[in-house]
């Protein structure tokens, strides 16, 4: 093996030299062809400007072909009177019908993380609603699609979920209808928070119990903000809207006097905890105020619909009022 | 059969293959598109979108980071003597992971276009250097090079591991990418990766002619009139450059350094000058079928190449990695 | 390297104790003092006094409920994980004449979380104690892949340690893809990291019986253990038979490993590092010793590394496994280095 001798390789050598530059200059002669030409259409008439989260886009007309890559999304054509074609459902449709409260007809296009482009583009939409911590890298090749707005769902507060109605309807070609549709749901979250008693001085908190602790969600987390706008007190303040792996001991520290334990099935923290004598130490534990809620609801929705459900499940829970 | 001629006929069977993967991944997909259909999405027409900016950035990408990752395993087990020298194993493609995420975590979602590859680039390439600058210190031995290699890997897993409890939130993006996906390339990867790649090229082949030597025990070296540590230190600059390219484009797939090598040599033997373009070849190869399967198997589902190649190449580089050692040993004591 | 090697000759009983002891007692002090501590601090912000009565008097208050039922039990199981790991690495080290060798580098921590998030992704609701079932199946078969790649010849150190690796590396990917699939990656990160966040005294009853049966094991067979520090002829010519005593070992590894995993998830480093260190402190030589140390050195690094990741992000916290490695990988970094040197 050791007794080669460095002449010899002269030969074999052209046929690298041949099959490198064969494997370099092929794609990049299809490159070029490929990712020269891909400009997007001209705007057409009437086309209106949409600003979002990452710039400005030309909008056309009146979409009504819209793909929605996040659940916020769906809630906010929903209400829109929009019926999404394509919907990034993470491949369980029965999400789609608790998110809307009924079954509606879309095809899905995959998974909210990487959802399948092809099937986009084989809708033929005319709008496409993405979200901005997942869909940031993609935009580029969603507006040679359709045109396409980002916005902050995956991280959104309750106040970016109102304003992205409003810029879905604006991108709809509708702005008023978007701002009636806020001032309706406005309108019902203050009916439901005068229902909740005055002076409500406990504070309120939502978790997320996984398998072996709890993630916090706060003040300014979509619920931490919807539980404000109710008047009520968000247990923990903070500018970051989660706070992960919290033990038994936080959740103790911050001693909520309304907790909403939101789990996805059974092994998880909630169960090893909740016999313990520090759970039961915990405000709400005493009051009785510790609620198991659905971690879609919760957690995975953030709509304008999602607050309602919210405000109504406290309402019934904590209140023992009728929703 | 000569040694050439086998190389020739094996390079011609995966180029073979290669144009026929590169073919089958551009005419199928999530949506079901005739020959015809393809021809005109070349051009333009409805289907342009699909053909042109989906599929074939995807597949050209594919096969230019899975040649250059293949490529950067054989000059790492060149540079190290180890057949288990991988960028991942020396933590390159870690530590363009902790670079990548850093940058997706601390900078803003509109300014990730740019920071993210030079997050990769500054990652990768501070983990080379404090390779070989602990190793020179220590004399830049093989023994030391897989060592710190290591350990520059634990400590950049440790990184990783630290970030992704910082940010939980973006903790299953971050998880893709760790594993590598081709999804999302455009024709702009395509031109970037390949410029990147144009401009390795020279040290490639350096690199290359210098696979064989790195072979010999360092006193042949040396008898050659070359530089043992200098030779070494051309390898892994190469391999460093060439993984930051494929991680910026896919992600930290390090495990398709290791394996590509592998089946190379199976095929044409260990001479660096017939090993290296049929690494380059092997590693295109199984990353365009790899990311085709991912897009096929779960509709409509993705599927990250990278863990396609995991859970494909898994078992085969656990079977290599028992007959490796008890091949290696032996041939030792024989 | 100088080490206080024991005499070959039997000395006297007392003598032998004087050196056997050698820091042993400083560290016991250091672990009673760190427990008390892990005891005392924590995200609820209770004072010193009020911890320190909450811990001593059992009469059954808030404080002593959160004392002896959230804190306690977390310290109590950093020192039995802590125990677990190093004890493993020790006996992998010494079973492989290896270094590097470690449950984590070793890739049978990986197997073990492998098997658990496969578990978890099929029956979901199956909680710790199916957890320790799959650990255990995680880390026998990684095992059985490094005993038989350490049985295939004789594999040099590095070789050993880079299949080691490799296998980790596998393994760790085929997790990445099992948490993508399940869409639970979220939920896992901090168990992932390794966490003793999740404490609680069931836990500790199901890995107390492994880390007492399994030390006293060793510390018992630490005679023949230690004979496979020397090579297979030299440990036959005294009449070992080293197959079953390397059997012993093997088995005890994954054992140790396997339950610290079910109950904590894969906690790096700490059986890479503390038989190292247990290896140079005085009175470190002879299997029996550096178990010792190794049963009070692993539970001090534990029990430390988690209160740092406490104060640390407080009133948030890192899990321990990640303040292990970001202390440990500097040190496998050193490590590497000088045993090149040697």
């Amino acid at each position: 093996m050791r007794r080669r001798r460095t002449g010899r390789h002269l030969r074999p050598w052209h046929a690298l030299l041949g099959a490198l530059a064969l494997l370099l200059t092929a794609p990049m002669l299809a490159a070029c062809s490929g990712g020269g030409s891909a400009t997007d259409a001209p705007p057409p008439a009437g086309a209106h400007a949409v600003r979002h989260l990452l710039g400005t886009t030309e909008i056309g007309g009146k979409p009504r072909r819209v793909v929605a890559l996040e659940y916020s999304f769906v809630q906010a054509l929903d209400a829109l009177g929009v019926s999404p074609v394509g919907i990034a459902d993470d491949n369980a449709p029965d999400r789609v019908t608790q998110l809307l409260g009924k079954k509606i007809d879309y095809t899905s296009v995959g998974t909210r993380l990487e959802p399948n482009l092809e099937l986009v583009s084989s809708l033929r939409p005319d709008l496409i609603i993405a979200d901005s911590t997942r869909h940031a890298k993609i935009y580029k090749q969603l507006s040679a699609i359709a045109p396409t707005i980002v916005l902050n769902s995956w991280e959104g507060s309750y106040q970016d979920i109102k304003d992205a109605v409003v810029t879905i309807a604006d991108a709809l070609g509708d702005r008023a209808a978007g701002e009636r549709v806020v001032q309706r749901h406005e309108k019902v979250m203050a009916g439901l928070a005068a229902r909740i008693p005055k002076g409500e001085r406990r504070t309120f908190m939502l978790v997320v119990s996984t398998p072996d602790s709890m993630t916090l969600h706060t003040s300014s987390s979509f619920t931490g903000s919807v539980f404000r706008t109710l008047g009520l007190t968000p247990a923990v303040t903070s500018d970051s809207p989660q706070e992960s792996g919290a033990g038994l001991e936080r959740v103790a520290a911050v001693n909520p006097g309304v907790l909403l334990v939101a789990v996805d099935g059974s092994g998880t923290a909630y169960d090893q905890w909740k016999d313990t004598p520090t759970w039961k130490g915990i405000a709400a534990v005493r009051d009785g105020q510790v609620h198991v809620v659905d971690r879609n609801q919760f957690s995975r929705f953030r709509g304008l619909r999602t607050a309602e459900v919210i405000a109504q499940t406290v309402l019934e829970n904590v209140y023992r009022a009728d929703g | 059969m000569t040694r050439l001629r086998r190389t020739l006929l094996a390079g011609v069977i995966l180029l073979a293959l290669l144009a026929l993967a590169a073919l089958v991944s551009t005419a199928f997909g999530a949506v079901p598109l005739s020959f015809r259909q393809v021809a005109d999405g070349l051009t333009g027409g409805p289907d342009a979108f699909i053909v042109r900016q989906y599929r074939l950035p995807r597949v050209l990408v594919s096969i230019t980071a899975g040649a250059a990752l293949g490529v950067a395993g054989v000059f790492l087990q060149a540079a190290m003597r180890n057949p288990l020298a991988s960028p991942d194993v020396v933590g390159f493609s870690k530590g363009g992971g902790v670079g990548a995420m850093a940058a997706v975590i601390f900078t803003p979602p509109a300014a990730q276009v740019w920071t993210v590859p030079l997050g990769v680039l500054a990652g990768t390439t501070l983990t080379a250097g404090a390779l070989l600058l602990i190793t020179r210190r220590f004399g830049g031995g093989v023994t030391a090079l897989v060592l710190v290699g290591a350990a520059l890997a634990a400590l950049a897993g440790a990184l990783v591991e630290y970030l992704l409890v910082r940010r939980p939130q973006s903790a299953d993006q971050a998880m893709v990418w760790l594993a590598g996906s081709v999804y999302g390339s455009d024709g702009a990867d395509v031109v970037t990766l390949l410029a990147w790649l144009a401009v390795c090229l020279p040290l490639t082949v350096l690199a290359t002619l210098s696979v064989d030597i790195a072979g010999f025990g360092d006193d042949s070296v040396v008898s050659l009139g070359r530089h043992p540590a200098r030779v070494r230190a051309v390898l892994v600059v190469a391999a460093v450059l060439l993984t930051a390219g494929a991680v910026t484009s896919v992600g930290s797939i390090g495990f398709l350094g290791l394996l590509a090598p592998h089946i190379a040599r199976f095929a044409v033997g260990s001479r660096g000058t017939h090993l290296v373009p049929a690494a380059a070849l092997t590693g295109a190869l199984v990353l365009c079928l790899a990311d085709f399967a991912g897009r096929v198997v779960a509709l409509p589902n993705e599927i990250p190449a990278g863990i396609v190649a995991v859970v494909v190449g898994g078992p085969y580089l656990l079977f290599l990695l028992v007959r490796e050692n008890v091949v290696r040993e032996n041939g030792k004591h024989a | 390297m100088p080490t206080a090697d024991s005499p070959p000759v039997p000395v006297e009983a007392a003598a032998r104790r004087r050196i056997a002891l050698g820091p042993l007692p400083v560290m016991a002090a250091l672990l009673v003092v760190a427990v008390i501590a892990a005891a005392c601090v924590g995200a609820s912000g209770l004072p010193l006094a009020r911890a320190v009565h909450g811990l001593f008097v059992w009469d059954g208050s808030a404080d002593h409920e959160l004392v002896i039922g959230v804190r306690l039990p977390r310290a109590v199981l950093s020192v039995l994980v802590g125990a677990n790991l190093a004890v493993a690495g020790l006996l992998a080290q010494t079973l492989t004449r290896n270094p590097l060798a470690s449950p984590q580098t070793f890739g049978v921590n990986a197997g073990a979380s492998l098997a658990i998030v496969l578990t978890a992704a099929v029956l979901p609701s199956t909680g710790v104690l199916g957890a320790v079932p799959s650990a255990f199946a995680g880390a026998a078969g990684v095992g059985a892949i490094m005993w038989f790649l350490s049985l295939s010849g004789a594999v040099s150190a590095v070789g050993l340690a880079l299949a080691g690796i490799t296998l980790q590396l596998l393994l760790t990917a085929l997790v990445q893809a099992l948490l993508i699939m399940s869409n639970t990656t979220q939920d896992l990160v901090f168990w992932l990291a390794g966490s003793v966040t999740g404490a609680d005294w069931p836990k500790v009853a199901v890995v107390l019986p492994f880390t007492v049966v399994c030390g006293v094991t060793v510390l018992l067979a630490a005679r023949h253990l230690g004979l496979l520090e020397l090579d297979a002829t030299t440990g036959a010519s005294l009449g070992q038979n080293t197959r079953r005593v390397a059997a012993l070992a093997a088995a005890l590894v994954v054992l140790l490993a396997g339950s610290a995993v079910a109950v904590s998830g894969p906690i790096g480093f700490v059986g890479l590092i503390v038989p190292h260190i247990a290896r140079r402190l005085p009175g470190g030589a002879g299997l029996r010793r550096q178990a010792v140390l190794c049963l009070v050195g692993g539970p001090l690094l534990l029990v430390c590394a988690d209160l740092l990741g406490r104060v640390l992000a407080f009133p948030a916290e890192l899990p321990v496994g990640v303040v292990t490695a970001l202390l440990g990988a500097p040190v496998f970094l050193l490590l590497a280095v000088r045993g090149r040197g040697r």
